[in-house]
């Protein structure tokens, strides 16, 4: 048994046995070479797990799973070694939690990312799909403004939150907007027009994303400097 | 215009003429009605106080000028020269003291730009703090009562805790710094534990507050053998005696309002607010600085307006024992307020990484990531470019990850050395002797005082981080009496500190005792000898804001001869939660801020331990076994 079980105990700490109990889980860790390492609820425990709560006071899970209820004296150390090896080699319980945490932390990044969290951002993503749009709708002229000011929102707000990044996601967010606007009135290239809406969302995503989410997407395309 | 080393000289001795000498000029010149200071007529101040704010306000006023001086002089250093010039001008037509504590806040306003050394206390103020053993038995008020309050006396006359008592209100006196009244409950609150937990030692009583002013004061204080001839105060406070008792019924009626104020909700916080931690912060600092400065300010004065006694000033208030009673009563008054806060549920707050926990072989709490070595025993502690956080992942680290370290030693490879580190679950202290010696009335005087002392140790913390990110975690290490554990209030704060977590790692982080965010730094390691002489090559060191701090040689409480228990906590929090600026250069970060004026933890001072737990009666015990980010172990303090 190599990995370390999670080993929980929700025990009524003046029961006689506690020292008992806790001596044993000790033990047996230590014969099977397993830091002894637990986490413990007492009755008028916050948060205590679901399966703790239904399985009663003086229960033990191990990885999730109860392995002992109602104790009223501590099992021996044998039988705890018995009852760690049989649920460290069991399935585990589980968890999406457990799982999002720790398979899925920079796609998770990456998805929360993609979502738009404010009204801000809501008018931002608006924008860049107005601006892709805003010549082939001839017969709604009032969208022209109204996207317009959507623009100058979202560039507004990058600058207001301008001490999370910096000033890079509004520069990528204002060269954007021009190349927009000026394709609209000068170039008609479409090309210009994929530009100037790439620099928006990059800009965007940029802003969007937390320090914490964008250290996480240094550490995997450029590699972690800190 | 002088060299640095002059002007600086120049300063140490302006701190160091002997007080007596001046205050006997300076009270010579106002019996015989020599022209002295005043401001519209004015009585002079004969007897200066630092908690009476007429007289802080005659010391802001000196303060501007020498600031106005300083500013309106082209040249910075020609500046202070003549701001220095203004207070010697001054001398014997100005209280003396009032003079010396203006100019000690003058060199902290400007602690960035002006290069000095100040004295130690026992060189500035030596007659202060002689220790009151000195004092001939049958004078000893104490005996007189039949107490054992002496044998607190060298915690209460400590010089250096003196000093840091009145240094703190230095460098806190204007509600000008960020979250001075929560940092005035706080500070006091953990001098009041700390107190309480040598008492226990001891096998004294904790201390009881003095709310009713009415009752006599059971023990009476001599301040030492040479205080009252140097003038600074005066005469003995006698047992059981009384305040003034109109004086009592205006106080009286301070603390009912405060405690009306405080049950109607005058200083709740809304714990839904957007910020709440910027509410709970605001709000004691709302309260701490009204109760600073009318009540307690006030108690001061009343308490030493019996005897013209210590009470009186901060420079040695602490050496009375009323003085701790009279601040439990405070502490009371800000408890009462943090009765009213929401618990905290700490299982709910994010966690940055778990704490493995477990119980050691005699069944008590036991965490195998905190582990405690003296630095005698870490290899190569006393090398230049010494690593502890080196050592550690190679002692405590790698293949030794799952090991368990109590206490005894380890054999490991030191990169290529052979090298053995021994780690220990006892910490220990012992009573030094230091010597205070000065003239006094042409007289030579030298004494004897004790200092507790403890052999300097160092924290191995072992840290994961299983996530993809790099994270900044802050790291705070709390201490309490065994038995203790379910008072928040007996938690002593020991470190404070960042430690950054790169990626999906192991840290084994070392800190040395030295460091810790409580004590003043940089540490005064000998009480008996550092800034006692003046060096010329330390002047640019500045140590004016640095003072401010816990003494170094009183982090350790002293524990008992046979060992006294202890549960030692680390808990990890996210500093992205926490921080919100840098680090001070020097000093104490826990109870003196950083030097810019912001606070750099965005949590009430304390925390964990500002707020009840929960209801329940083992509130600490049991969120400390269920919460990941907290760890506990036992230990023992030993006197030797």
């Amino acid at each position: 048994m190599s990995k370390q079980p999670v080993i929980e105990l929700f025990i009524d700490p003046s029961l006689d046995s506690a020292a008992d109990i806790r001596s044993a889980i000790r033990s047996a860790m230590s014969e099977l070479v397993l830091m002894p390492d637990w986490k413990e609820y007492y009755p008028e425990a916050e948060l205590v797990p679901t399966y703790l709560v239904k399985s009663g006071i003086n229960s033990l899970a191990i990885n999730g799973i109860v392995c002992l209820q109602g104790m009223l004296k501590s099992p021996t150390q044998d039988e705890m070694v018995e009852l760690l090896r049989n649920g460290g080699s069991g399935k585990r319980r589980f968890s999406c939690w457990r799982a999002i945490k720790n398979h899925f932390s920079f796609l998770m990044a990456v998805v929360i990312g993609f979502f738009p969290k404010c009204p801000f951002c809501w008018a931002a993503y608006m924008s860049l799909l107005s601006a892709w749009g805003i010549k082939r709708i001839p017969y709604q002229p009032w969208l022209l403004p109204v996207f317009c000011i959507l623009l100058l929102a979202n560039i507004v707000s990058l600058y207001m939150t301008r001490k999370k990044h910096h000033y890079g996601p509004l520069l990528f967010s204002i060269a954007g907007a021009f190349l927009v606007i000026a394709n609209r009135y000068w170039f008609e290239d479409i090309s210009i027009m994929y530009a100037g809406v790439a620099l928006l969302v990059a800009g965007s995503l940029w802003n969007s994303l937390s320090k914490r989410m964008a250290s996480s997407v240094k550490h995997y395309f450029i590699g972690w400097r800190g | 215009m002088p060299t640095q080393a002059e002007r600086a000289r120049r300063i140490w001795n302006m701190l160091t003429i002997p007080g007596p000498e001046r205050r006997k000029i300076f009270l010579k010149n106002v019996n015989e009605g020599k022209p002295v200071f005043t401001i519209n007529g004015q009585e002079p101040i004969k007897l200066f106080s630092d908690f009476n704010n007429d007289h802080k306000a005659r010391v802001e006023l000196h303060l501007q000028q020498m600031l106005s001086i300083t500013a309106n002089e082209g040249n910075y250093e020609k500046g202070v020269d003549k701001a220095l010039d203004h207070v010697d001008s001054l001398d014997g037509k100005e209280n003396p003291d009032l003079l010396k504590y203006t100019l000690e806040v003058y060199l902290l306003e400007n602690a960035k730009k002006l290069p000095v050394q100040k004295p130690s206390i026992l060189v500035k103020e030596p007659e202060l703090v002689v220790s009151s053993e000195h004092v001939l038995p049958r004078m000893r008020l104490e005996f007189a009562t039949d107490t054992d309050e002496p044998k607190m006396d060298w915690f209460r006359e400590d010089p250096l805790l003196n000093a840091h008592h009145t240094h703190w209100h230095q460098v806190y006196r204007d509600n000008q710094r960020d979250r001075h009244g929560e940092m005035f409950l706080y500070m006091h609150q953990q001098m009041i534990a700390r107190y309480n937990t040598e008492r226990i030692a001891l096998e004294l009583n904790e201390v009881n507050p003095y709310d009713d002013l009415h009752q006599p004061i059971s023990i009476g204080y001599l301040a030492g053998p040479d205080g009252r001839l140097s003038l600074a105060i005066g005469g003995d406070r006698q047992p059981d005696a009384f305040v003034n008792p109109d004086l009592a019924n205006g106080l009286l009626t301070q603390r009912e309002r405060l405690s009306q104020a405080i049950d109607r909700g005058n200083f709740d916080i809304n714990p839904a607010a957007p910020d709440s931690l910027r509410e709970e912060t605001r709000a004691a600092s709302r309260l701490g600085w009204e109760l600073e400065s009318g009540y307690h300010n006030s108690g001061h004065g009343v308490i030493a307006s019996i005897n013209d006694g210590v009470m009186g000033a901060t420079i040695f208030a602490i050496r009375d024992v009323v003085f701790w009673e009279w601040h439990k009563g405070i502490d009371n008054l800000g408890a009462r307020w943090r009765q009213r806060l929401p618990a905290y549920n700490l299982g709910a707050e994010s966690k940055p990484l778990r704490i493995r926990k477990s119980v050691d072989q005699q069944g008590k709490p036991f965490t195998p990531d905190l582990i405690l070595s003296f630095l005698k025993d870490i290899p190569g502690i006393d090398e230049a470019g010494f690593n502890g956080e080196a050592v550690g992942n190679t002692a405590f680290g790698g293949n030794n990850w799952n090991t368990e370290f109590i206490s005894g030693s380890l054999n490991f490879d030191n990169h290529g050395n052979q090298a053995t580190i021994k780690y220990t679950d006892s910490l220990q202290t012992s009573m030094k002797s230091g010597t205070v010696k000065y003239r006094l009335n042409g007289q030579e005087k030298n004494y004897k005082y004790p200092y507790l002392a403890h052999e300097p140790f160092g924290y191995f913390l072992r840290l994961e981080n299983k996530d993809l990110v790099q994270k900044q975690v802050t790291i705070r290490i709390f201490i309490v009496a065994e038995g203790k554990q379910e008072d928040r209030r007996m938690w002593i704060e020991m470190d404070k500190f960042l430690q950054e977590l790169p990626p999906q790692s192991k840290v084994v982080a070392f800190r040395k005792d030295s460091e810790a965010a409580v004590i003043r730094k940089p540490a005064v390691l000998n009480p008996a000898t550092e800034n006692i002489d003046f060096d010329p090559t330390k002047i640019g060191d500045n140590n004016a804001l640095c003072d401010c701090g816990w003494p170094y040689h009183l982090l350790v409480p002293r524990g008992t001869r046979a060992g006294m228990g202890f549960r030692i906590m680390m808990m990890v929090t996210d500093a992205a939660v926490d921080l919100v600026g840098p680090e001070p250069e020097c000093g104490s970060l826990s109870f003196c801020g950083a030097t810019s004026n912001l606070y750099p933890d965005k949590r009430p001072l304390g925390y964990p331990f500002n707020r009840k737990f929960n209801a329940n009666g083992t509130a600490i015990t049991n969120t400390i076994a269920a919460t990941d980010n907290m760890g506990w172990r036992s230990i023992t303090i030993k006197l030797v």
